[in-house]
């Protein structure tokens, strides 16, 4: 595969720390290659060491972390896998040191999770590395974003869906970047109105509408979110339940499911084809490789 | 030495004439709204403007453990830069100014300079709302009151007490009004713009209870409290509603919350959000609206910078784990200038804020405040239209929104008792 970099743009060169960071062409692109099997890139050197990249989880997480470590495997990275629970960081050592060290011990470019909001950008203007953002606080999770926009975009490329978010969105990360690469896209982005005035803000900050719950059956798709308990929050909509759904609506979650409490559990067999709570861990598998599979391209010139 | 100029300020006609005073022993001697017998010992600002020198009654000064932050030697040369007299500087540096050993030290270390410093001290012990510090030891400091600024006194008891030990007194109250558990751990004001973020917002609520809960005590007592950097329209509509009932107290807008809004956080990149982060936050349009109309109208007598220098590792963070301020003191005159003529703010109005009202809020009316026969020959000199762009110096830090502005109102010369302390380049 050859690289195809047009313009001025950074490719992924620099990592992925917002969905807007991302232009139509460069998001269709990754769909494209996410749908094929990547082989490892081969070096012209065939005696160079593997890229080294580093999973800095500073929050729980296992299914975004397993697929990027998965994604890099199969692209023949190799792993620091830094456990802030076990490291000096509990001895008081801050997370810029902390993250410093992690590039004078050979890491190349890092993949973070933090509880604050912007930390992905803050490691990459401490370290000066390229940062893939797993997760910032609410703010962002761009390789999820792509990963359900790549979901939809596999039942049918051409068509665009009407989307409502379900829950507690402004808690929500996978909300606020989904909902942004969703209408990038040309989807419709509605939200469930609740009620509260947090969910009307982010109505209006994301210039999304507002729709009654009962409107959800003549929806496409309803993405239900999860119940950020770690952020203290409790959806006033209680779970998504089957009745509110339509014959053909689909169903999405980015996971974990919290059973019972953000889906009925009569809406909890993800065999059945409309949910799409698996299909949606394995495009967000296929996503970050073929994100991985950007970058490693990217910036294979600067590391001959 | 005599100074004169086309725009002097007459603080009887409350408007700017042509005239001169006279400076012996750091004091006018004498001031005419005349032109004088020009000798050679007159210095004639011509078309320049003359006012007395601002008093900042909310700084944080720093220094002791924090003298990365700020010295007292960097935030004097802020005031000399920002056109201001005297500047009163709160207790939550680091060790706190909780006791009198502490203020007396504090006092030693500031009492030569030109610029006059006076302390707050807390009115707890370490800030932390648990046990009161000395008071009545305290008040007989020459400080300028109590405060626990940076924290609310949420105990409403405590509140009632130590109301109470001021009355009667001439030392301020100086409240920063914010009820915590709405309140805690936020970074913006809530809004769209800050929902755009997902970070922890707050609401006005949490200012308004408190001035809520304190007016009351204030009436039931008839103490007079200092509310400091006030931010929510509902807020400043309760101490407008106060005033036209009577209870007396003065209160504080900041160039921040007078100038700028939350929306601005919608045209920032993710890693500078923790540049606006500020405690109160500043809010929305219709809070900004509020808060002018009420300067306007003197509801918000005191014009104050709540000057928070913080050092580049506390801001060079993640907006939640970044500390909240601003720095500011070294634009005081410019930015005050800026919201006169955005705000359409008379010139007695704005001088009152800046310079009278305060000086009789520290009781200094007798040196500060105004240009007047004995009094301190300490004024400014600027050029009310000249556009100027904010370049960050004096301070030791200039963590916040301003460095790299653009505002109306040159600071051409900041004198002290009789003697130029800042000039700026031309």
């Amino acid at each position: 595969m050859e690289a195809k970099l047009k313009g001025p743009s950074p490719g992924l060169s620099l990592g992925l720390t917002s969905v807007t960071d991302l232009s139509l062409d460069q998001v269709f692109e990754l769909f494209e290659n996410a749908q094929r099997e990547l082989a490892p890139i081969s070096s012209n050197n065939p005696t160079s060491k593997p890229v080294l990249g580093a999973l800095c989880f500073f929050e729980n997480s296992s299914r975004t972390k397993i697929s990027f470590e998965r994604a890099g495997r199969d692209l023949g990275l190799e792993w620091i896998d830094f456990q802030p629970e076990r490291s000096s960081l509990q001895k008081g050592e801050s997370w810029r040191e902390s993250l410093q060290l992690l590039k004078i011990y050979g890491a190349q470019f890092l993949v973070t999770r933090h509880a604050e909001t912007g930390f992905a950008d803050w490691a990459r203007t401490w370290t000066k590395l390229p940062v893939f953002n797993a997760g910032d606080g609410a703010h962002e999770h761009p390789t999820q974003a792509l990963g359900d926009a790549f979901t939809l975009w596999k039942r049918a490329p051409q068509d665009k869906f009407q989307i409502a978010f379900f829950g507690d969105v402004a808690r929500s990360r996978v909300a606020r970047s989904s909902s942004q690469l969703f209408q990038k896209l040309g989807h419709r982005v509605q939200v469930v109105n609740d009620g509260t005035l947090s969910t009307k803000n982010f109505a209006e900050a994301f210039q999304v509408e507002l729709v009654d719950r009962s409107q959800l059956k003549k929806i496409d798709v309803v993405y239900a979110l999860r119940t950020q308990i770690e952020r203290g929050s409790r959806s006033s909509l209680g779970p998504l339940r089957f009745s509110d759904l339509g014959e053909s609506t689909l169903v999405m979650h980015a996971g974990p499911v919290i059973e019972g409490e953000d889906l009925e559990f009569s809406l909890c067999d993800f065999s059945v084809p409309r949910l799409l709570v698996h299909e949606q861990v394995k495009s967000c598998l296929d996503v970050r490789r073929a994100i991985l599979h950007r970058f490693l391209l990217d910036t294979q010139g600067s590391r001959a | 030495m005599i100074h004169y100029s086309k725009n002097l300020w007459n603080r009887d006609l409350k408007r700017f004439q042509s005239g001169y005073f006279k400076v012996e022993n750091q004091r006018i001697s004498e001031i005419e709204f005349k032109s004088p017998a020009f000798g050679s010992s007159t210095e004639d600002w011509g078309d320049l403007y003359l006012a007395p020198a601002s008093i900042d009654l909310h700084v944080h000064a720093r220094d002791f453990e924090e003298s990365h932050k700020e010295t007292f030697e960097t935030v004097e040369a802020a005031a000399k830069k920002g056109g201001v007299a005297a500047i009163a500087c709160l207790a939550n540096t680091r060790p706190r100014r909780d006791s009198v050993a502490s203020i007396q030290e504090f006092i030693k270390r500031t009492e030569s300079k030109k610029v006059l410093f006076r302390p707050f001290a807390a009115v707890t012990k370490d800030l932390a709302g648990k046990e009161n510090t000395d008071w009545q030891a305290l008040l007989k400091l020459p400080i300028a009151g109590l405060s626990d600024d940076g924290k609310p006194i949420e105990d409403p008891e405590r509140m009632r007490a130590v109301m109470k030990v001021l009355k009667g007194t001439s030392k301020l109250l100086s409240l920063h009004e914010e009820d915590l558990s709405l309140s805690q751990g936020s970074c913006l004001h809530e809004s769209p713009a800050a929902c755009r973020w997902g970070v922890v917002a707050s609401p006005p609520s949490a200012e308004v209870s408190m001035v809520e809960r304190d007016l009351r005590l204030a009436k039931e007592l008839g103490v007079s409290l200092h509310f400091a950097h006030m931010s929510s329209r509902e807020g400043v509509q309760l101490l407008n509603a106060a005033r036209k009932k009577g209870i007396k107290f003065s209160a504080e807008l900041t160039p921040h919350h007078a100038l700028l809004t939350v929306d601005e956080v919608l045209k920032m990149k993710v890693d500078q959000l923790s540049q606006f982060k500020v405690c109160p936050p500043v809010r929305g349009l219709e809070d900004q609206l509020a808060l002018r109309s009420n300067f306007l109208d003197g509801t918000l007598d005191c014009f104050a910078t709540d000057h928070a220098p913080h050092s580049l590792f506390d801001k060079e963070l993640p907006i939640e784990g970044a500390l909240h301020g601003f720095s500011s003191l070294e634009w005081h005159w410019t930015l005050a200038n800026e919201l006169r003529l955005q705000a359409g703010v008379d010139w007695s109005v704005l001088i009152r804020a800046t310079a009278e009202r305060p000086a009789e809020l520290l009781g200094l009316s007798n040196r500060l405040g105004s240009l007047a026969k004995g009094k301190d020959a300490s004024f400014i000199v600027f050029d009310p239209l000249e556009e100027v762009l904010l370049v960050p110096g004096a301070s030791k830090n200039h963590n916040g929104p301003w460095a790299g502005r653009r505002c109306r109102g040159k600071l051409v010369a900041t004198w002290l008792g009789g003697e130029r302390v800042y000039e700026a380049r031309s």
